[in-house]
């Protein structure tokens, strides 16, 4: 599987996470003044790329949002396999 | 809760500079009338001056975390209007012959006495009239409240350009509003 | 344009420069001059009366009320997220996230509505640094803390930053008819 369908799969289980409200487009990895986007084309918005996967998400607000990301995190990991780092990144929580 | 459609324009900023997208909303929903009406006068064309605007406000809301006086913001925006407005201007090919894009509408509204009504539609029509740069100047000037230095840098031209083409532009408005003095 | 204007010895473009300079210094051949007068009253006249012309426009003529939608929705599309703050490993949040939860708890405590936010490291601990402004007949006070008491318990909640310091300053009062905006 390529790294943008993983990415692809990525995006998909993420949101299927109870909790989570969308997926955003983002930089991999740890990084400041990051911009989310909302898709705007075909492209995964999930970051693969090799040995680590990032997915960033906007939670809803009536779980605690770490748990959230967790329960994301843990998700993603399943997919990637134990040798990749995943990065959960919460970006929004709607109140 | 007290709603944000209350709450001044500073606060507004402040919070669409953080991030809030709603706030942002009311803001410039407050504020679009004017903007787009100052356009419209600048660009004579209505599709014109709501593109004008939008790109405006795009800019706006990518450079809100640098305003340095969020409580100015209306005149900020205002600014950046100009800007966009004056790119449009200096894209356009230049005649000097009367353009045949469109004349601001004109509305009967009750809410000004007739007099008044009148002059401000005289106005509109002697702006209308005057050649393109000198009325630019004009709405920059006097509805926009820029600077000379602040035109001249959307013009591209000498401040001292500036000067005397809105000396010029007073000559004309003062002589054709005469009846109104 | 070389006129002088009723003996003054200064001509329109030099009444036009002046007017701009805020009449300062003051020249007395101009102020003392009541033609010089007439024609400097005459251009600030006209000058405030553009104003009001665009005003009216947007007043009487305002865009369809659809027409920022899109844009508007574009901008709340984009979120300004800032930097991570990490929970544990693998897992973190960013400040903008913090912050637009820090405004929703604070704007949901009657009488308050949240500004600016910021969130800072001071070495080993954070703080919180929330600006509000109060609903003119609240006790400021107590409407301050019981938003510093319901942002402690959303950052508790969500985010890493439950044992932050947090700040809230009443900037603002502000009343329900929006007469001080």
């Amino acid at each position: 599987m390529s790294d943008r369908e993983m990415a692809l799969a990525i995006d998909a289980a993420a949101a299927a996470v109870p909790g989570v409200r969308r997926v955003y487009r983002a930089p991999a990895g740890i990084g400041g003044a990051a911009r989310l986007l909302l898709q705007r084309d075909d492209e995964p918005l999930s970051d693969v790329r090799g040995s680590r996967a990032t997915v960033s998400i906007g939670v809803q607000a009536d779980a605690p949002a770490q748990a959230t990301a967790a329960a994301v995190a843990a998700a993603v990991q399943l997919l990637v396999g134990p040798e990749v780092e995943v990065l959960v990144r919460v970006g929004r929580i709607e109140g | 809760m007290s709603t944000l459609e209350q709450a001044p324009d500073g606060l507004l900023a402040r919070r669409a500079a953080d991030g809030d997208g709603v706030a942002f909303g009311v803001l410039v929903r407050r504020h679009a009338p004017f903007w787009r009406a100052f356009a419209l006068r600048l660009l004579r064309s209505g599709s014109d001056a709501e593109d004008c605007v939008q790109e405006a406000l795009i800019a706006a809301w990518e450079q809100l975390p640098k305003l340095q006086d969020p409580d100015k913001v209306r005149g900020w925006i205002t600014t950046i209007v100009s800007r966009k407005a004056t790119d449009r201007i200096r894209s356009r090919r230049f005649t000097d012959d009367i353009d045949d894009l469109e004349v601001p509408a004109r509305d009967m509204g009750p809410e000004r006495t007739a007099v008044q009504r009148s002059q401000l539609d005289a106005l509109g029509a002697v702006l209308a009239a005057l050649p393109e740069e000198q009325r630019t100047i004009w709405l920059l000037r006097e509805v926009a409240g820029e600077s000379y230095d602040e035109i001249a840098e959307h013009l591209g031209v000498p401040a001292d350009t500036v000067r005397g083409r809105l000396a010029r532009a007073r000559k004309t408005v003062i002589d054709r509003m005469k009846d109104w003095r | 344009m070389n006129d002088d204007i009723g003996g003054s010895g200064y001509s329109l473009d030099d009444l036009s420069a002046y007017l701009d300079r805020g009449r300062t210094p003051a020249i007395a051949a101009i102020d003392r001059n009541p033609e010089c007068q007439a024609l400097l009253d005459a251009m600030t006249r006209f000058g405030a009366l553009s104003h009001e012309l665009v005003d009216r426009d947007g007043a009487e003529q305002p865009p369809s009320p659809g027409w920022l939608d899109g844009l508007l929705d574009t901008v709340a599309q984009e979120v300004r997220a800032g930097r991570d703050l990490p929970y544990t490993e693998g897992l973190v949040v960013t400040e903008g996230a913090v912050r637009t939860l820090v405004r929703e708890a604070g704007d949901a405590v009657p009488g308050a509505l949240v500004g600016r936010t910021r969130i800072r490291e001071e070495g080993e601990l954070t703080r919180i640094e929330i600006e509000i402004s109060v609903l003119g007949d609240r006790p400021l006070v107590a409407v301050g803390d019981q938003v510093r008491e319901a942002v402690a318990d959303a950052l508790r909640r969500h985010t890493p930053l439950g044992d932050a310091a947090i700040d809230v300053t009443v900037v603002d009062v502000h009343l329900a008819d929006g007469a001080d905006g």
